[in-house]
């Protein structure tokens, strides 16, 4: 017991450093220091509580020299060695923003269309987050929900598997584009030093002006952008699609390797149902031929 | 929730959205037929890596309908407007599929970026 509190405070100053080499917003530092500063007050709130000599005013700088720590080496290794740390724990990143990413669309969404709902909308918005419920499609949508019809059990196989190839080849492409356009600034000033520098090619620029003008920017569908701008776009991508493709994955994996589904499947024509971009249903449909 | 979807060149977005068109029409078809038939219909799932199958009737599904029919819409004002804008001529380099919510709402057009002289 008397071990456990030093033992406490330097795996915290070590989940800080951590922390600190991912560089989160402030958001997500301010309320862990809030928390480790009313622990470590506890025995100034409640003087009568002997936990031990460790809980006291001075540990709550060890945190902070972590996170500072962190933080510095990871700007640091940034700028000197052309390593983006944070792209090291891609993993852990990943899995970080894809569970938080929806709810706080969903917040904000919710905030937007709040005002906007009529009564007579509801009509239709209830009978539809009920379907949606039992369809299962969530607020992670990713690509999307639909249905594909297929007349055996071979051919949705092959669409399954080309569709998943399709996806994982984008979003590898992506995620490479992403890494090079965000470190774009270090590139331009290697080049500028080199008497060199970044550009796009004219007659991209010429479409982009001709379009501007015919048409306002809000309504058109096919955007022209910078490179730089779609970047964080691409980021996200990146990150959003890593989770997906394993899920997809597991399940291609699951259909060609399961015996159980392909006997079942034989002979019969079926209805795929994609939810939130994934073949999660199969409907056999039992025609009278 | 937005996420994109990269593809070489204008035209294979092209072709990958008209497939997909073809294959959500016919899809529409065969499940609107379906549904009114009320057919039985066995339905296998894959969840947490089991397998579940289940009998239920085709109505039960009939909700993705709607969804559908945002997609073929979505799908059909993108291909129009590509139709209008490159009136079947290419543009190869930067061309990604910007699903906004699950819906293909808008392709982005971008260049590579390329070295050359400071003017």
């Amino acid at each position: 017991m008397i071990m456990l509190i030093p033992v406490l405070i330097i795996a915290i100053m070590i989940g800080m450093l951590i922390l600190g080499l991912l560089r989160p917003p402030l958001t997500v530092i301010i309320p862990l220091l809030g928390i480790y500063i009313i622990l470590m007050l506890i025995p100034y709130i409640i003087p009568n509580l002997t936990i031990n000599q460790y809980l006291s005013i001075k540990y709550i700088v060890i945190p902070i020299i972590g996170l500072v720590i962190g933080y510095g080496m990871s700007i640091l290794i940034n700028k000197y060695m052309s390593i983006d740390v944070r792209s090291l724990f891609k993993l852990n990143q990943g899995q970080k923003t894809v569970s938080k990413r929806p709810r706080k669309i969903t917040n904000k969404q919710k905030s937007e269309k709040k005002p906007g709902i009529k009564p007579e909308d509801l009509d239709k918005i209830i009978p539809k987050s009920i379907d949606d419920l039992r369809l299962g499609i969530t607020t992670n949508e990713a690509l999307g929900s639909w249905i594909e019809y297929y007349d055996g059990w071979t051919d949705t196989i092959i669409s399954v598997s080309r569709r998943f190839i399709d996806i994982k080849d984008s979003t590898e492409i992506i995620s490479k584009e992403a890494l090079f356009l965000s470190r774009i600034r270090q590139y331009e000033n290697k080049a500028l030093s080199l008497g060199l520098t970044l550009k796009e090619e004219s007659a991209f620029k010429k479409q982009r002006q001709r379009r501007s003008r015919s048409k306002s920017n809000e309504d058109k569908l096919i955007v022209y952008v910078k490179p730089e701008d779609v970047t964080t776009d691409l980021m996200t991508t990146a990150q959003l699609m890593s989770g997906y493709v394993e899920e997809f994955n597991n399940i291609v994996e699951k259909l060609i390797r399961d015996k159980e589904i392909s006997q079942y499947m034989i002979n019969s024509q079926i209805l795929v149902l994609y939810i939130d971009g994934i073949p999660r249903k199969f409907v056999t449909l039992h025609k009278e031929s | 929730m937005k996420v994109l979807l990269r593809f070489k060149d204008l035209n294979s977005l092209v072709k990958y959205l008209n497939e997909d068109l073809n294959k959500l029409l016919v899809a529409k078809k065969i499940l609107e037929e379906e549904v009114n038939k009320e057919s039985l219909v066995d339905i296998i799932e894959i969840r947490n890596n089991n397998v579940i199958i289940q009998r239920e009737r085709i109505t039960e599904i009939k909700g993705i309908l709607d969804e559908l029919d945002n997609r073929i819409n979505a799908i059909n004002s993108l291909l129009e407007e590509i139709r209008d804008e490159f009136n079947d001529s290419n543009y190869a380099g930067i061309v990604l599929l910007e699903f906004n919510n699950g819906i293909p709402k808008r392709v982005l057009l971008s260049q590579p970026l390329t070295l050359s002289e400071v003017p």
